[in-house]
Formats: structure tokens, C-alpha cells, sequence
């Protein structure tokens, strides 16, 4: 039975904005899901009989973005209280990151989501995303000058 | 540093998660589309290079209409909405394209310094067809060689193909060979997508209105979009939102090829016609008389399940052009960058002048131009005409398009070999320098 478009987005809206903010930063992120969420709520007779229709309303979301010419990708980030304090080089390390890089590693890290699911939203293979996210913690770590 | 960057990543997004909440199905439905006979589309064709030079492989779908309010003055706002091919009218254009090599902000993928006039046929979904129909270099005669008169390119629902004259071969491919492109910022022409106000239709910088005058004898809306460096201005249909005239303008010294400033009409449709009488076989996939047809349609050349990211690239032995053997596995423990390529491919041409500019900025990649199909005559007159010092290889056993063969089909084809032999990266390009270099960056290279 196909899920409403209402369980697909209880289900499946967190990692979509999670990928999406994380390939183009937080404010154009969020633009971007909401952009292939609209898209997925128009179009959802025939994307909820697709197999990956987060992956694919993903895809939506990246060409939306990549749309925009704003290219400059911005984690535009103020909030850092004592709970929830992180290293203020870590979201201009982010920037600096590949993208495949960066959301492997944001998705892994930062969303807790497992390697296949990953694999799964953004059409690649696992074995990729083990290597982009190793990738992107290195390259973090470089570019915050910390060690392992 | 206290703690681990992963925790650390769980926090940002945490707090992220704080500063952005969630979308919700109830905020996607205070966004709701007008009825079609309400809207106004602007189509924004702009010339692409998805393997060729001039044919159009980027069309930018805008909509504006929507729930409009009115501007300071008086024009109208509108909220964003998405525009369905499926309810665009057919027309027919002529355009006439004039871009300088230094206006390096204008539209995505527009082939650079040129001055083309093409004709544009839309006859409803998957329909489109491209004729060039006069195309001359504007400032270096020895510098790319640009899409002849008479090339064309049809799109017809699933395929497309594209006849290139200067050596008569007509090609047919299905459309996936186009979305690698579209993932690196290209409009897909085909994609159905697009949002926008009369505002967005400026992705950066600040707009304005300006008093504006009929185009093609059209009545339009006029946009200018600012930023510190350039601008452009936009006309549009004011009734279909078809756009009609693209000015760009580069701020003197902006670039260093720019140092008195450049404005020029980029885009201007000289002649619209909205539901047209199209030919019979204007949007047929046949090739014309005596074309050389190569057909690559059924060969799913973007999918990665050809050269998989993380794959142990093939075999690739031949001989240098200059003489001496070639063996990929012996260039392990280096990046190498392999370039599949023949001087009789018209997007390949264009696709070497940016890797030799890509090559000079990464001398730590290896780079390597793989003739297929090609007379070393040939291939040597055309590097050396254009000063190549990249090795250049004449590979054993490879076939014209690689059809059939490990590495797949199409060209120009860039694989990127990662440095314990394995594929960093596989993509078909042909498009303009930052494509290159972001295939390169998005490989981690």
C-alpha cells in the first residue's frame, strides 16, 4: 500500500532537509527541501509508486539549489549554547568540504543515519559513502588542525 | 579540541535542526499554485554545452504568477510557484546569441565568445528542437571551433539527437546523457522544475524595475539584477513570460580580460511565433542524407553502473603519440586525469581547451588525452595548432565512442583515477572550464 503524502513526510522529511542543508547550506538547504517537498506534494500520485522517492525528491532539491546563483555554500549558524557548543571552525570547515564530502559526513555524523540509507538517498553505493565520509572527516580534521 | 568533531557534527545539526524546523505538510500547503490559465511562464533558454557547443542543453524554467500582491511600483509580486512543461504552449523563436569570452557571469553554459543566430521550436512536452543557423567567432579566429550552420538538435520525449556538419555525423543518445551535467548547476531541458517570482528571477544580488519597451513586438517586464561585480538585465514576455532579451554588463576591471567593462545583448529573440505551424518531421530523429548516424541510445552512459565510483578502472594500454608505451597501471600512486578524445569530435575540441587550462592549475594530477577512432595526422595538427604539451596516448583496441568497450560510451569522457587505481570519478563533459574544475572538487581532488 502506498504511503499518504503525510507519512512520507513524517518519515522522510528530516534526512531530505538534513542532505539538502548540508549540500547547500543552511538557509538555501532549507529553501531546497521545502522547494522538492512542495514538488513531492504536487506530484505525489506518481512519485509515491516510485521505488526512492526521497532520493529522488533529493535530486529535485539539488537542482533547485544548484539553480540558484548563489553558489557560496553557508552554514549560517549563531545559535551555540553551553548544551549544544561545537568548535566555531567547524561550519566554515564544512563549507570548505566537497560536496559529496560534506554530506556524506553531515548525514553520518551530525543526522546519526547509517551508511546504506545514505547510499540509498543519494543514489550511490555504500562503499562511496564509507569513503566520502572518511574523506570528510580528514578533511575536517585538516582544516581544524586537529588530530584523529 | 575537547571533544571529537563527529560529536561535534551531532550538534551543529542539532542546532540546526533548532534554528530551521521542520517543514511541515501544513506549511507546504499555504503555498498553493494558481489554476494554469492564471499563470505566466518565463522561459529562459540559454545555450548550453552538453556536448556541443550551441545546441541548447540548458532551458531555465521560471514562473512567476501566484498569489499576487502589488510592489512599490506597481508591478506585480508573486509567490513561488512550479510550472509543468505539460502546460507550456509550443512556439517557435529566432534568437540571436552574442557572447563575450570575458562575461564570465552570464547565463550557465552559454557557449563563450560567439555570435550565433539560432531558431528554437517547441512543440509541446519532450518536444524541442534547436538549428543553428549562423555561428562566427567574435574576437579569436583561432580559438575554439564553434557549431557550424546547419547543426541541429532535436529532442523527442525520451531521445535526442544532434547532427553536427563539419564532419557529417548525426548522433543519437537518450537524455541520460545530459544529467551529469544538470547536477553540476545546469538547467535540464527537459526538467520540468522551476520557482520563481518576478524577483527570483534575480539569483543574486538586488533587482529593480525598470521602464521597459516591447521585444519581438512583445510587451515586456523589465528586470535588472546587481551585484558588486555585474549585472543583467531580463525582458520578458509580460503576457506568456517568455524571455525575450538578456543584457549583461561586467563592471570595468571586474576581470582581467574586461578592464574597459563589456555590456552586451547576450540573448535576444528577434521573432516570436506562440502556437506555431511546425513541419511534420520537425521534431523526427532521422538523420539527414548521407550523415554517418551513431547510435548510443540504449547504452545508459551517466549511470554509474559503468565506471562506479570506488570501481578498479580497466585495462588501458597503447603508445604514446610521441612514441614509447602507455600503461594506466603504471601511473599508479598518482591522480590521473584520462581525457577520451578525437579531433573529429566537435565537443571534444572544446572540451580540450579547458582541460589544458584545468591541467596548468593541477600539476598534481596527471593528465592524459586518449585518442579513439583518431588519425595521429589529425590529432597531432590539432594539439599542436592549439599548443597541447599533455601526453597524449593511442590506446589498444578502443573503438569509435568506446561503444562496447569496459569504459562505456560517449565523448568527451573524463575519468578520473584515483591514486590506488580506482575510479574517482566518471563524467561526459564538453562544457565550460568550471565544469571541469568542479568535477575535479567534487572528487575531493
Amino acid at each position: 500500500m502506498r504511503p499518504s503524502f503525510a507519512e512520507f513526510v513524517e518519515n522522510n522529511e528530516h534526512e531530505l532537509r538534513h542532505a539538502l542543508v548540508s549540500h547547500f547550506g543552511s538557509d538555501l538547504g532549507r529553501d531546497a527541501a521545502a522547494e522538492a517537498l512542495l514538488y513531492g506534494l504536487e506530484h505525489w500520485e506518481r512519485l509515491s509508486g516510485m521505488k526512492n522517492p526521497c532520493g529522488y525528491l533529493y535530486r529535485v532539491g539539488q537542482r533547485w539549489g544548484g539553480r540558484q546563483r548563489t553558489r557560496r555554500v553557508r552554514f549560517g549558524i549563531v545559535d551555540s549554547t553551553q548544551d549544544s557548543w561545537f568548535e566555531p571552525g567547524l561550519a566554515p570547515a564544512l563549507e570548505s568540504l566537497p560536496v559529496k564530502q560534506r554530506v556524506a559526513v553531515v548525514l553520518r555524523h551530525g543526522s546519526d543515519m547509517e551508511y546504506s540509507d545514505i547510499a540509498h538517498l543519494t543514489n550511490s553505493k555504500e562503499a562511496t559513502v564509507r569513503k566520502n565520509v572518511e574523506r570528510g572527516l580528514a578533511g575536517l580534521r585538516k582544516a581544524m588542525e586537529v588530530g584523529e | 579540541m575537547s571533544d571529537r568533531i563527529e560529536s561535534q557534527l551531532a550538534r551543529m545539526v542539532e542546532v540546526i535542526d533548532r534554528e530551521l524546523p521542520p517543514i511541515t505538510v501544513d506549511e507546504l500547503n499555504t503555498i498553493q499554485p494558481l489554476p494554469a490559465k492564471n499563470r505566466s511562464n518565463v522561459f529562459a533558454m540559454v545555450a548550453a554545452a552538453a556536448g556541443t557547443l550551441l545546441i541548447v542543453g540548458g532551458v531555465a524554467w521560471f514562473l512567476g504568477g501566484g498569489a499576487a500582491t502589488e510592489s512599490a511600483d506597481g508591478l506585480e509580486v508573486t509567490s513561488p510557484l512550479e510550472f509543468p512543461v505539460s502546460e507550456l504552449s509550443p512556439f517557435h523563436l529566432e534568437v540571436r546569441y552574442q557572447l563575450d569570452p570575458a562575461f564570465a557571469t552570464g547565463p550557465d553554459g552559454v557557449p563563450e565568445d560567439l555570435e550565433a543566430l539560432v531558431t528554437v521550436s517547441y512543440g509541446g512536452p519532450d518536444l524541442l528542437r534547436v538549428d543553428v543557423n549562423r555561428s562566427v567567432p567574435l574576437f579569436f579566429e583561432t580559438g575554439p571551433p564553434h557549431e557550424a550552420a546547419g547543426s541541429f538538435a532535436v529532442w523527442n520525449h525520451d531521445d535526442m539527437a544532434q547532427y553536427y556538419p563539419a564532419d557529417g555525423t548525426f548522433q543519437l543518445h537518450d537524455q541520460r546523457v545530459f544529467s551529469k551535467l544538470d547536477e553540476r548547476g545546469f538547467s535540464n531541458l527537459l526538467d520540468p522544475l522551476m520557482w520563481g517570482t518576478w524577483e527570483d528571477l534575480c539569483t543574486f544580488g538586488e533587482h529593480e524595475f525598470l521602464e521597459a519597451s516591447p521585444v519581438a513586438g512583445r510587451e515586456t517586464v523589465r528586470i535588472r539584477c546587481a551585484s558588486l561585480s555585474n549585472s543583467y538585465e531580463l525582458w520578458v514576455d509580460a503576457e506568456t513570460g517568455l524571455m525575450l532579451r538578456i543584457i549583461g554588463q561586467d563592471i570595468p576591471g571586474n576581470l582581467p580580460t574586461s578592464a574597459a567593462g563589456f555590456t552586451a545583448t547576450e540573448y535576444e529573440v528577434l521573432s516570436v511565433t506562440y502556437e506555431p505551424e511546425f513541419a511534420p518531421d520537425t521534431f523526427s530523429l532521422s538523420a539527414p542524407p548521407g550523415a554517418t548516424v551513431f547510435d548510443s541510445r540504449g547504452v545508459d552512459q551517466s549511470s554509474p553502473e559503468i565506471l562506479p565510483e570506488g570501481a578498479t578502472v580497466p585495462v588501458l594500454t597503447g603508445q604514446f603519440l610521441d612514441g614509447g608505451d602507455f600503461t594506466l597501471a603504471d601511473l599508479k600512486g598518482s591522480r590521473v586525469a584520462v581525457l577520451f578524445w578525437a579531433s573529429w569530435c566537435d565537443p571534444c575540441l572544446n572540451a580540450l581547451g579547458e582541460l589544458v587550462v584545468v591541467a596548468k592549475e593541477r600539476p598534481d594530477v596527471t593528465f592524459v588525452i586518449v585518442l579513439i577512432d583518431d588519425r595521429p595526422g589529425d590529432a597531432s595538427a590539432v594539439l599542436a595548432e592549439r599548443q597541447i604539451i599533455l601526453p597524449v596516448v593511442i590506446p589498444d583496441g578502443l573503438s569509435r565512442n568506446l561503444h562496447g568497450d569496459q569504459w562505456g560510451g560517449g565523448m568527451p569522457l573524463l575519468v578520473l583515477v584515483e591514486s590506488d587505481g580506482t575510479v574517482a570519478a566518471y563524467h561526459f563533459v564538453g562544457g565550460p572550464l568550471d565544469l571541469f574544475q568542479a568535477i575535479l572538487r567534487d572528487a575531493g581532488w
